[in-house]
């Protein structure tokens, strides 16, 4: 009987050994901070310096959240980023839209950290609208009649009631439009909206394993957007004021990424050995 | 057969919807838009409706698995029912008594961010956890395809972590250009035949010869 040589026993490491390695060093950044420099990307930058030049105009924002939990650990850094940094700014108001059952309850955890510190008033800085069933249905009336599409706020205040919404009836009214999805409500924005609004402004924020439905429309459809929990720590660096978390996030992302790559050498080792006559 | 119960009906209606929404986009301000808007009011109104025909199927399904004691998932089955009792029982009675509406509503806020949030949260996770072993057993270069497939995924990965920039500082720089360059090229492309592939099928449909969605 034949021993096995080294190159098939990397080959073969069982599945739990795997495993419980992947859990030792998920855990480990929880304790030791890598504190690794995060470089800022080109799509980020765009979105905030944008976003910065409405700061004393007056400007609206619309926010079309069409987000689901299991999403949360990439999407919640983008939103805390986006949401602070329009809080942060004197004069610029945010009209969010759910699109998704699961968005208000997500987006008001942020709402209620948020809103308060930044001295922001609920109806006058910012409004938070109902859920709005079928997507693709909602988007078609946005584009008819944005003000028609609503009677009341998630409160049940009627919409002529709270100041936020002087002045907005159509889409055009708004400087930015953001459209947060899985692929960045790309499909959507492309036919439903972009045909009738081109002149638009439009951002999507994507998850970043699912940037493929995104990609085809971004410089074309959407001047930029952000992909990932890495836009969304950037995008809080940009402000100068990471919330808690995106660093123990990014050093878990790093340190199981570079676990991810040794276990695909590992896995690729006797293919190469095999193929050069390893013993 | 009588002409109601054959497939004509469902294919009629689905073809005057099909006509009014082409129309309402070429002739916009016309009474197809009317009728357009109309259609996308009974899309919102239908979907409402579905969402009882789910609460009666599932309320049905819990029920029955429940009462026969099906092995392994009557117990499940019973605290689904425990669950939906009290999310509905919660939501009216709170609805009725104040404006708050789903999610602000107290005892249905509680749920969401306490169990359902979490729950969600941690089924969504496990993909991670098992991603390691899944690239350790999967990701095997045997081909020139495979290979430029593994460098090009490698590269991507390593531009989604501050980590890749340190390591070398040329890992972001050609990961963000095969996302932003052949990545894009290639899901643009992917794009316009999979319109095309729909055009096609629109034609089908209009002329009559597609009845799959129909399931006739």
């Amino acid at each position: 009987m034949t021993s096995e040589s080294w190159y098939e026993k990397v080959g073969r490491i069982p599945r739990k050994g795997i495993l419980v390695v992947t859990l030792i060093i998920m855990i480990i950044p929880l304790f030791f901070s890598l504190n690794l420099p995060i470089a800022i990307t080109e799509p980020t930058r765009i979105v905030f310096e944008d976003l910065a030049s409405l700061e004393g105009t007056g400007s609206e924002v619309l926010l079309i959240s069409r987000t689901f939990s299991p999403h949360w650990g990439e999407f919640q850094h983008i939103y805390w980023a986006i949401i602070q940094h329009i809080f942060k700014m004197e004069d610029v108001k945010l009209i969010v839209c759910y699109l998704s059952p699961d968005s208000p309850a997500l987006l008001g955890r942020i709402f209620s950290a948020i809103s308060n510190p930044l001295n922001k008033q609920y109806g006058v800085d910012y409004v938070n609208m109902p859920f709005l069933p079928q997507a693709s249905a909602a988007f078609a009336s946005m584009a008819d009649d944005f003000r028609g599409t609503y009677q009341t706020d998630q409160l049940g205040t009627p919409i002529d009631e709270l100041p936020v919404w002087d002045g907005v009836n159509t889409l055009d009214d708004f400087e930015i439009i953001i459209t947060a999805d899985v692929t960045g409500g790309a499909r959507l924005v492309s036919t439903i909206w972009y045909p009738r609004f081109p002149e638009l402004t439009y951002y999507g924020l994507v998850l970043s394993g699912a940037f493929m439905g995104f990609a085809p429309y971004l410089g074309t459809v959407f001047k930029s957007g952000l992909w990932g929990a890495r836009h969304g720590a950037e995008y809080q660096i940009l402000m100068e004021g990471p919330s808690s978390g995106v660093g123990v996030q990014m050093d878990v992302l790093s340190v199981v990424t570079i676990f991810c790559v040794v276990c695909i050498i590992l896995g690729n080792i006797p293919i190469i050995a095999k193929k050069f006559g390893g013993k | 057969m009588a002409w109601y119960k054959s497939n004509k009906p469902p294919l009629v209606l689905a073809l005057v919807v099909a006509f009014i929404v082409l129309f309402s986009f070429y002739y916009p301000g016309t009474v197809a838009d009317t009728a357009y808007t109309t259609v996308v009011d009974w899309i919102t109104i239908m979907a409402t409706i579905m969402v009882w025909v789910g609460l009666i199927n599932v309320v049905r399904h819990w029920s029955r698995e429940s009462i026969r004691k099906t092995p392994g998932r009557w117990y499940i089955s019973i605290f689904g029912l425990f669950l939906l009792a009290i999310a509905l029982i919660s939501g009216f009675g709170e609805g009725s008594r104040s404006t708050a509406m789903g999610p602000q509503m107290t005892v249905i806020k509680w749920l969401y961010n306490n169990y359902y949030f979490w729950g969600e949260m941690g089924l969504a996770s496990l993909s991670g956890v098992w991603t390691a072993t899944a690239l350790y057993r999967a990701f095997r270069v045997k081909s020139l395809a495979a290979l430029v497939f593994l460098i090009g995924g490698i590269f991507v990965m390593m531009q989604n972590v501050p980590i890749g920039g340190v390591i070398w500082s040329g890992f972001p720089i050609i990961g963000d250009w095969i996302m932003s360059v052949p990545f894009a090229a290639i899901m643009r492309a992917f794009t316009i035949s999979l319109a095309i592939g729909v055009l096609a099928y629109t034609v089908r449909f209009y002329t009559g010869k597609e009845k799959g969605a129909m399931g006739v």
